[in-house]
């Protein structure tokens, strides 16, 4: 009853809100937000690694099929903590070990004539971890004779600073369980066989190598996400920064929702691999399963403005949340940003039903001469940035401009900050 | 046209002397910075371009495997034209991807060596024709795949030669057309682009407000000194003088990483100049601005190296990681103390990404 009320009270002033949340309150939900969209991240990865241990375990079709259906479900939440990213200088600083891409794959295992021998940006591009037990790196000779977490994370994983050598993390995983897709522009994945873990029976060599390779891995995907649930924790660290000071915290909220709108997703993600028409350009590309990436990453914007979630079990999660405060202040400011955020997720409706639906994968989209599909990405594109457009106005509602549009350059050269 | 100068003469004097709060009902000097920077900066660049692909099919008549010093010389003028015009990210050179066809650039998955490599395999002829290059991958297109065949040593087999020379002739009449399809749709056409600069104050088609277009402005200024900054030095600058890596400057094979910013530097300083500098006037602000763009330029002429080689030279890598303080210095100006003497926003990086 008393709600009604102040609905009603609330429309007789102009569309402005009467009980906003405090800056307090929407920053403790969005830190809550947070740790639960990672423990759904990690309680997913753990159902891969069970997916991925039977894989090892009995290398059938079956169970190869299994563990790539887990994988796939485990891209769904993670990808909705993207949003978290741009801001959050802890979450920023982590993000290589776990989605780093695009990856020189021949860093890890065996890959198709049609790759290249050689890199100008990369002396490793072939160094095949898998079928080396030894190897030249940065002019010393490193034991690779045993497989694990340590050699992965700690000696491999962009060696030689070179962003590329991707040695773990989700797109680690998808190479290793679906192969090169050597369709080009034309349909269909990655064409691993499960043979290539079979140790009886293998294909394309050190079988047990690949399995260690895969299981280890996983692993680390797995400590890795366990580690950034806990940033989020009443006393973890992530939630305290962002805490700190509450309005730079709730521009923190605005700077990871436009950097990864514009220039991550529209621009890195998307645009330029529609000017290249090239399908390693094209952010799940062993798995062909960029429609859902995309789609994911313009949920993620929408979840922390709204402060709404959808578990993976179904539950909901809601709470006071940045859209009220824009609200407060121009409720046409927080309409438009709204309904540009349905816009895109239409738009990017169309590339998962063109997939799931039709057939015709992201990497076909982008191809050179797909007059209509390129129209298709060109679409979600000029989306995003009406998107980032309205992100950008609800900044300055807030009054916030400086904080926020300057928040992920702070990121990367602290020197600016003074 | 005496007259006319006179005139403008007389404009610029007027408006320099008015004070600093009687111009807050425009944000910037639009008519400044199309006529006095964009236009003749992009006619420059249609006439360098344009000579450049008349002097390609010249070459090509003659023989295609003699030597190219002529060309490079010209690559390198229109190279300069570019860079003095990279900076503007909106209007006719956004238009149909202009921007990235006319230079793929950063290039971090190697791409224009991936696709140029193809392309001179197959000796593809079809996608050569002007309609079909310009819908071709981007990184076959431009200035960066331009360079690899001007600067690179090229296979001296007939056919292969033969294809290069048809290649030169595609690349070079798609930079000329774009560049004179660029500079035309400012002037010419049912709504020049220069007219929608004049008539934001208003609102149009493309901008809600003035407001809109001077804060455009504001964020072309920012991102191209976080692109000199970020992809430009300190990529690769790396980590270490052992970590350097030489090959990510940008237009390493012709040499010219460091002259590209220095072109940079004149265009962005005249974007400033012409768009912002009369509001800030007799403001510290200004005097830190223009003292922030000459000393790029002075630390620029102290390095004795290409850049590409500089940065794995202790001594000489000391002036590159001096340059980049300046241009940290400037960017934090832009950022910070601009927006908010100008009452403007910034707005949101298109190089934001990774």
């Amino acid at each position: 009853m008393l709600k009604k009320i102040l609905l009603i009270a609330g429309v007789g002033f102009c569309g402005q809100a009467v009980a906003a949340p405090t800056q307090q309150e929407v920053l403790h939900h969005y830190a809550d937000l947070a740790q639960v969209m990672y423990q759904d991240s990690l309680d997913t990865a753990r159902q891969l690694q069970v997916a991925v241990d039977q894989l090892i375990a009995s290398p059938t079709e079956k169970n190869l099929l299994s563990a790539k259906v887990a994988w796939k479900q485990a891209r769904r939440p993670y990808q909705q903590t993207e949003a978290y990213r741009f801001g959050n200088a802890i979450v920023d600083d982590w993000e290589g070990k776990v989605n780093a891409w695009p990856l020189d794959e021949g860093l890890i295992d065996y890959v198709a004539a049609g790759y290249g021998a050689e890199s100008d940006e990369n002396p490793y591009y072939t160094a095949n971890i898998i079928a080396n037990k030894k190897l030249m790196l940065s002019g010393r000779e490193i034991d690779a004779s045993t497989i694990d977490k340590r050699l992965l994370a700690e000696t491999l994983h962009e060696i030689d600073e070179i962003e590329s050598n991707v040695a773990t993390g989700y797109h680690a995983i998808e190479f290793l369980l679906w192969g090169q897709d050597l369709n080009g522009t034309g349909p269909g994945a990655g064409q691993r066989s499960a043979s290539d873990f079979d140790t009886r029976n293998c294909s394309w060599g050190n079988c047990d190598r690949r399995g260690a390779y895969l299981k280890a891995v996983t692993e680390l995907l797995i400590d890795e996400l366990a580690w950034m649930t806990t940033q989020w924790d009443k006393n973890g660290a992530a939630r305290a920064a962002l805490l700190e000071d509450p309005r730079k915290g709730i521009a923190t909220i605005f700077t990871g929702m436009g950097s990864l709108s514009y220039g991550e997703l529209a621009g890195e993600r998307m645009k330029l691999g529609l000017m290249l028409h090239d399908p390693e350009e094209e952010h799940d590309c062993f798995s062909d399963n960029t429609h859902w990436s995309h789609y994911d990453d313009v949920l993620s914007v929408k979840n922390v403005y709204t402060g709404s979630y959808t578990r993976v079990n179904g539950a909901k999660v809601s709470g006071p949340s940045v859209s009220q405060l824009v609200a407060a202040k121009n409720s046409s400011a927080d309409k438009t940003l709204l309904k540009s955020l349905d816009a895109t997720l239409d738009k990017m409706q169309v590339l998962v039903d063109s997939a799931e639906k039709e057939g015709v994968a992201y990497d076909e989209l982008i191809g050179e001469g797909n007059t209509e599909g390129n129209a298709k990405v060109m679409a979600a594109i000029d989306a995003l940035l009406v998107q980032t457009k309205a992100i950008e106005k609800a900044v300055n509602v807030l009054g916030m401009s400086s904080i926020a549009f300057e928040g992920s350059d702070s990121l990367d050269a602290p020197e600016t900050i003074q | 046209m005496r007259i006319q100068v006179l005139a403008a003469g007389l404009l610029l004097s007027c408006s320099l002397a008015t004070p600093l709060w009687a111009k807050s009902t425009s944000p910037a000097n639009f008519e400044a910075v199309a006529d006095q920077h964009i236009l003749p900066a992009y006619k420059r660049l249609s006439e360098q371009t344009e000579y450049l692909a008349k002097m390609v099919t010249g070459y090509c008549e003659l023989s295609y495997t003699g030597p190219v010093v002529e060309l490079q010389r010209q690559f390198h003028a229109s190279m300069d034209a570019w860079q003095a015009i990279q900076h503007i990210r909106f209007g006719p050179a956004q238009f149909q991807l202009r921007s990235n066809r006319m230079q793929m650039w950063p290039d971090k998955r190697n791409s224009v060596s991936k696709h140029l490599r193809r392309l001179m395999e197959k000796q593809d002829k079809e996608i050569l024709k002007a309609d079909k290059f310009a819908a071709a991958s981007v990184a076959v297109q431009g200035f960066s795949a331009l360079e690899r065949l001007l600067f690179t040593k090229q296979s001296k087999e007939p056919e292969a030669a033969k294809y290069r020379c048809a290649l030169l002739k595609a690349i070079t009449a798609n930079l000329a057309q774009m560049s004179a399809g660029i500079y035309r749709e400012w002037r010419e056409g049912e709504a020049p682009f220069r007219q929608i600069l004049l008539t934001a104050t208003n609102g149009n088609d493309f901008y809600e407000s003035d407001q809109e277009l001077a804060s455009t402005l504001l964020n072309n200024l920012h991102t191209q000194l976080k692109l000199i900054l970020e992809q430009k030095l300190q990529r690769p600058l790396g980590k270490s003088v052992e970590r350097a890596k030489g090959k990510r400057a940008e237009s390493w094979r012709s040499h010219r990483a460091s002259r590209n910013i220095e072109h940079n530097f004149r265009g962005l300083h005249k974007l400033y100049r012409t768009a912002f500098a009369e509001r800030l006037a007799g403001h510290p602000l200004g005097e830190s601005l223009d003292s922030g763009f000459q000393r790029g330029l002075e630390q620029l002429a102290q390095l004795r190296q290409p850049l590409s080689q500089a940065v794995a030279d202790p001594g000489q890598r000391a002036e590159v990681e001096k340059l980049v303080a300046v241009v940290i210095e400037l960017k934090a100006l832009v950022a910070d103390k601009l927006p908010k003497e100008l009452g403007l926003s910034l707005g949101f990086n298109s190089l934001d990404g990774d």
